[in-house]
């Protein structure tokens, strides 16, 4: 089967100028637009797919996420959760990047994005460790790498995006995400360690078992967040959208009434960034709902599935041609894209010629994508931290590149041991 | 932030209602769900509705501001003019996918009218109805923000 030429043909210039700079969301709109006057379609399928694909229960739980993750980071809980990580594995060689990638995992539990965590952990680390003569350069690598445990770890907006994409269980990519976050936190420790006694930094003393229990107790709160999140949904208890409602209350108590931190006008800052953030969040996702469909009217899939089938025959292979063209597309583009546009495509072709479980398929790609957020032109991730530490994005670049191989070991790992991924989906009966 | 700045920006500041109207809704399910073991039919409609109006008057919002989601490689390399130039043709680009908005959005608006949600009856163009509102307002931004940019580079 051959798709449309005219389709592929747009479809490969939309990429190139979105490249030279055209904003993102326009692109996908300019690219559907041309088709849909070239085909002699009617314009009101612009509006229909730009509003309506909105109008799903389950997109709710994206705005709410982002909600509940500011609300916690506006709450000043980043400063106790590096204290209590600090105390916990701060004497460990390699000290404060354990104290680092410790404190992203704990913090990956309420944020649900890489983004989130380099906003709201990044500047306390890097001033941390810098300060203690870490060299920054590592500084930034295991800052930025321990930020890409965010989005596998639930709650994880990407796994949202995907799940409402590909039409797989939230619920199940959440609990599937859960090793395969702890199996990424180990390897960036297991290197950290091996470069922290290379170079001899120094490590904490340790303060003691009731120095632990102190900053345990002031961290306490917001570590219970993932507890709810992951065990209403693991028991049915809650969709992903009232999963999301209760993160925000929870939240709301934490900030309003537990650390009494939060003001008026901190509330309205939080309000302020979450509304902005999600509509341009949202919007990209609207866009690419009309470029989906106009891909699929252009028989897109199709092609694809059957140059997949035609050329591959292994699971195997098919997983390490996918790992090699998200990597490429997840640093071209805006890691919503290939989420919503081409993971709908590969995962019923994953399902049904290969045989791949829906969920671990699901957390390789989510996963697979996000490594994108640390590779210029478009790594978001890496655009935060070069304002964090007015360093050039090459150098920010260079410094998390050494840190690219324990994430893409991790990476592997869960592609070629689907248990990782699915042994905790399995036990809670998905 | 101080919050009588919010009020000179209107289109943020619905889109922050909606946000916190939603978020609403969504906590009063949850405790009806759960309290009152009394699930409620209307919620789901009302907050996809909202979250539909939140996402486009926060998008003029983000176009006002000027933080679309592009890549910026082009920025570092070219000089200040080619780059305005560059720029102003994509501007253009922008302004007809607009203008195919609006004229879709008219037409939407008279085919959907006879159809409405299930539970609560809303009208479905109403829902839709802000898309090619929102062009509107967007179609100025983008207008006046590629006359500052060309002013800017040959200043």
């Amino acid at each position: 089967m051959s798709a449309d030429p005219f389709t592929v043909t747009l479809i490969f210039a939309s990429i190139i100028v979105i490249i030279m700079g055209f904003p993102i969301a326009y692109a996908m709109i300019l690219c559907s637009m041309i088709y849909i006057v070239f085909n002699d379609l009617p314009l009101s399928l612009l509006v229909h797919e730009l509003g309506l694909s909105l109008n799903s229960f389950t997109m709710i739980a994206i705005p709410l996420f982002m909600f509940a993750g500011k609300l916690m980071t506006a709450s000043g809980i980043s400063d106790r959760i590096f204290d209590f990580t600090g105390n916990l594995v701060g004497r460990v060689p390699g000290g404060l990047g354990h104290v680092n990638v410790t404190s992203s995992l704990v913090f990956a539990g309420m944020s649900g994005s890489t983004l989130a965590d380099v906003a709201g952990l990044g500047e306390i680390e890097y001033k941390a460790m810098t300060r203690k003569g870490y060299d920054p350069d590592f500084t930034i690598g295991v800052t930025l790498s321990s930020a890409a445990i965010g989005p596998i770890l639930p709650p994880s907006l990407p796994m949202v995006l995907y799940g409402v994409a590909a039409g797989t269980s939230i619920s199940g990519l959440f609990l599937g995400g859960i090793l395969p976050g702890l199996l990424i936190a180990f390897s960036l420790m297991v290197y950290v360690f091996f470069v922290g006694l290379a170079r001899g930094y120094r490590v904490d003393v340790w303060a003691g078992w009731r120095a632990l229990w102190i900053s345990f107790l002031r961290a306490a709160p917001p570590l219970f967040t993932p507890f709810i999140i992951v065990g209403g949904m693991a028991m049915g208890w809650f969709s992903p959208t009232e999963a999301a409602t209760v993160a925000v209350l929870w939240a709301l108590f934490i900030s309003a009434i537990v650390y009494r931190t939060l003001t008026t006008t901190a509330f309205a800052e939080v309000l302020y960034d979450v509304a902005l953030s999600s509509s341009r969040l949202l919007f990209i996702v609207a866009t690419a709902f009309l470029f989906g469909w106009v891909s699929t009217f252009g028989e897109v899939p199709q092609m694809l599935a059957a140059a997949i089938e035609g050329n591959i025959t292994s699971p195997v292979v098919f997983l390490l041609v996918c790992i090699v063209v998200n990597l490429i597309l997840g640093a071209v583009l805006e890691n919503a894209i290939p989420l919503l546009i081409l993971a709908p495509m590969l995962a019923p072709i994953a399902e049904a010629t290969y045989g791949l479980d829906p969920i671990h398929f699901g957390v390789v790609m989510v996963f697979n994508i996000m490594i994108g957020q640390f590779t210029p032109p478009i790594g978001l991730s890496l655009f935060v931290m070069r304002d964090i530490t007015g360093f050039s994005l090459g150098r920010v670049f260079m410094a998390v590149l050494p840190f690219l191989g324990p994430l893409i070991i991790s990476l592997l790992i869960m592609a070629f041991v689907p248990s990782i991924v699915t042994a905790i989906p399995r036990a809670a009966g998905f | 932030m101080k919050l009588r700045r919010l009020f000179k920006e209107p289109d943020l500041l619905i889109s922050m209602a909606f946000l916190l109207g939603f978020f609403v809704i969504c906590s009063l399910q949850v405790v009806v769900r759960f309290v009152l073991t009394v699930p409620l039919s209307w919620t789901e409609e009302l907050v996809a509705a909202l979250v539909i109006w939140m996402t486009f008057f926060g998008v003029i919002a983000v176009e006002r501001k000027r933080s679309q989601i592009r890549v910026e490689l082009l920025e570092d390399l070219l000089p200040p003019k080619p780059l305005a130039l560059l720029y102003t043709a994509f501007d253009v680009a922008i302004l007809a996918c607009l203008i195919a908005i609006i004229i879709g959005g008219w037409h939407t608006i008279s085919e959907t009218g006879y159809q409405r949600t299930p539970a609560l009856g809303i009208p479905i163009n109403s829902l839709v109805a802000i898309v090619p509102l929102a062009s509107i307002a967007l179609l100025v931004i983008v207008l006046r923000n590629a006359w500052q940019r060309l002013r800017e580079a040959w200043a």
